[in-house]
């Protein structure tokens, strides 16, 4: 059974036409004209209980406005939503309960006061008793290590502890669903690692199902096994990370670290995509030619220090899928 | 039931708190009170002086309508705007809608934290308003109890009208001019600078259709036992009707305000 349910969602968003002309302002101020803008098209999905999705898609795509209708704060035009049972819209205080939400640029928390302030807040909203805060309470801020700043006031705090400041806010009312909207957005390798850990542990130890939406797909990579893209409102993608790398990516990468400037380096089966002093960069496609006998064709040739081969990262895959999409129209 | 008042409990908490936080901006908004009362002291003296004494109120009695006024119009200061404003700017907004209490109870209850922790300043400041303006005992206890209830219902119309003027932007994003209007049109017709009854008629009469007078010149003139039978009972029924359809029009414009938002998105 799925924890969420969506069919056929569409957004539609009626807005302002822009006014060219003399008195455009003027013009727009007394008679505004509008359009409808379609930000979602036509979305069905299913997601189940202790999953960890990873939401992606360009700016504009309509992550943003899908994640909105599924927190009850955005009415859907038409289509079905069920989140844990509840229509988010209908049912928004029910839904609440249900689901943490963490906006990367926005927060939750005081600005004046000590982060704990925020979390006696967040407790007393969702009603929960003085033992399961106290015991969560402990539960998050061991794991991400929080002791010292707890009682700083949150104007005080670095971007990174902040951030974990506003997962555990979103957290400690046990929520079965936690959205998470671009999390580790301008943190540095540390403070990611840290929040990708405590997501990854969390899901682990509490079943807890995880709608991530960033466009730091080394978050997708590391956390999510699914993913689900959207482009223009509609998903063009909905499956394993893995069999999305599998199908869309003929090519991986041999870099060649050679003794001397290789000059006129003969290569049949692969392409030559950069060279840099004694290093080569040669793109194959392992269906066609193994990295074993390519390595052997190069070596022939010239002598060499170093080599690695690397597989395609899902950026460059989602690159080339989106850059496809764009051929085609 | 319980747990929402607990935490409408903590949101007046945290209200609190801020406030200290920021005690030194509270200070100095005495100091440009208390210097407010004693300018206006200053210039009613000699008004006073160089006309014969026209009006039907003492020097004394002024100089206390004046001091109590101004005191009141700055403990009933709505922070609730720039609060709201903020949030809708940063867009914090959303995380606080979707929240499981009520939106405007969230704000209301912050309003009141604010308003209860300016009240310890207020005590602080007391002894210097007596200095720098002056004061009269209430007329007699049935004015005292009439006066604070007053004061309650003055209280409700300026969080109300900044709950209001917060409201707005969700449209507007910025409302300093709107807020700069307010604050020019409260301290004239509420009559904090000078009382109503010495405007022009047709002033007078037009402040008599706004909801500032509401704010200082009805309780304090409660307070000095000015009004009495028929016109103390209207002025409570004024004070009624604003609180009343200032309430109504903050449950419709925030209901539009939510359409806006959720439907429009923002």
């Amino acid at each position: 059974m799925a924890i969420i349910h969506i069919q056929n969602l569409i957004k539609e968003f009626r807005i302002l036409k822009p006014n060219a002309g003399k008195f455009g302002l003027l013009h727009s101020l007394f008679r505004p004209e509008y359009m409808i803008r379609r930000a979602v098209n036509n979305i069905s999905l299913d997601i189940n209980e202790g999953e960890i999705i990873g939401y992606v898609g360009a700016n504009g795509a309509g992550k943003s406005t899908t994640i909105k209708m599924l927190t009850g704060i955005l009415q859907p035009t038409s289509g079905i939503i069920e989140v844990a049972g509840f229509d988010p819209w209908k049912q928004r205080r029910d839904n609440a309960r249900n689901i943490g939400v963490v906006f990367g640029q926005r927060s939750h928390l005081w600005w004046d006061l000590p982060l704990i302030e925020s979390f006696k807040l967040v407790a007393r909203i969702y009603g929960i008793s003085e033992f399961m805060y106290q015991r969560n309470l402990k539960y998050f801020t061991d794991l991400l290590d929080m002791e010292s700043f707890i009682n700083t006031p949150v104007r005080q705090l670095s971007l990174g502890q902040r951030m974990r400041g506003d997962l555990v806010a979103a957290m400690l009312y046990e929520p079965r669903i936690l959205y998470l909207d671009e999390p580790t957005i301008g943190l540095d390798v540390f403070a990611r690692e840290r929040i990708r850990s405590f997501i990854e542990e969390v899901n682990r130890s509490t079943g807890l199902t995880v709608i991530l939406t960033t466009h730091d797909l080394n978050d997708v990579e590391r956390l999510c096994p699914r993913i689900i893209m959207i482009d223009q409102g509609s998903v063009i993608y909905d499956g394993l990370v893995a069999t999305l790398k599998k199908n869309f990516t003929k090519k991986n990468m041999l870099v060649v670290h050679f003794e001397d400037e290789p000059a006129n380096l003969q290569i049949p089966n692969a392409q030559l995509v950069r060279y840099q002093g004694k290093k080569v960069w040669l793109e194959y496609d392992p269906q066609i030619v193994s990295a074993a006998s390519l390595i052997s064709d190069v070596s022939q040739q010239y002598p060499i220090v170093d080599l690695s081969v690397t597989e395609p990262e899902l950026e460059a895959v989602i690159r080339e899928i989106y850059e496809e999409r764009q051929n085609e129209k | 039931m319980k747990n929402r008042n607990s935490a409408y409990i903590q949101f007046i908490s945290m209200s609190f708190q801020t406030t200290f936080i920021y005690r030194y901006n509270v200070i100095f908004q005495v100091l440009g009170v208390l210097f407010q009362i004693y300018l206006l002291k200053t210039v009613w003296i000699s008004v006073y002086l160089q006309k014969n004494n026209t009006s039907h109120m003492n020097l004394n009695t002024l100089i206390c309508y004046l001091t109590l006024a101004n005191l009141q119009t700055w403990l009933l200061t709505p922070t609730i705007t720039d609060t709201l404003q903020q949030r809708i700017r940063t867009g914090d907004i959303a995380l606080d809608i979707a929240k499981p209490v009520h939106f405007i109870g969230q704000l209301s209850s912050q309003q009141l934290g604010s308003t209860l922790s300016l009240l310890p300043f207020l005590f602080l400041a007391f002894p210097l308003a007596l200095l720098v303006g002056g004061m009269q005992l209430p007329a007699s206890l049935q004015s005292t109890i009439l006066y604070i209830i007053s004061l309650l219902l003055a209280y409700l119309i300026t969080s109300f009208i900044g709950l209001l003027m917060g409201l707005i932007s969700f449209w507007t994003f910025e409302i300093t001019g709107i807020q700069f209007i307010y604050r020019f049109v409260n301290q004239l017709f509420s009559g904090a600078l000078i009382p109503l009854w010495l405007f022009p008629p047709i002033i007078h009469t037009f402040a008599n259709f706004l909801p500032f007078q509401a704010v200082a010149f009805l309780p304090v003139s409660i307070y000095l036992g000015q009004l009495q039978g028929i016109d103390l009972l209207y002025a409570f029924l004024i004070q009624l009707f604003w609180a009343m359809i200032l309430y109504l029009l903050v449950q419709l414009v925030w209901h539009r305000a939510k359409h806006y938002v959720m439907v429009q998105g923002g």
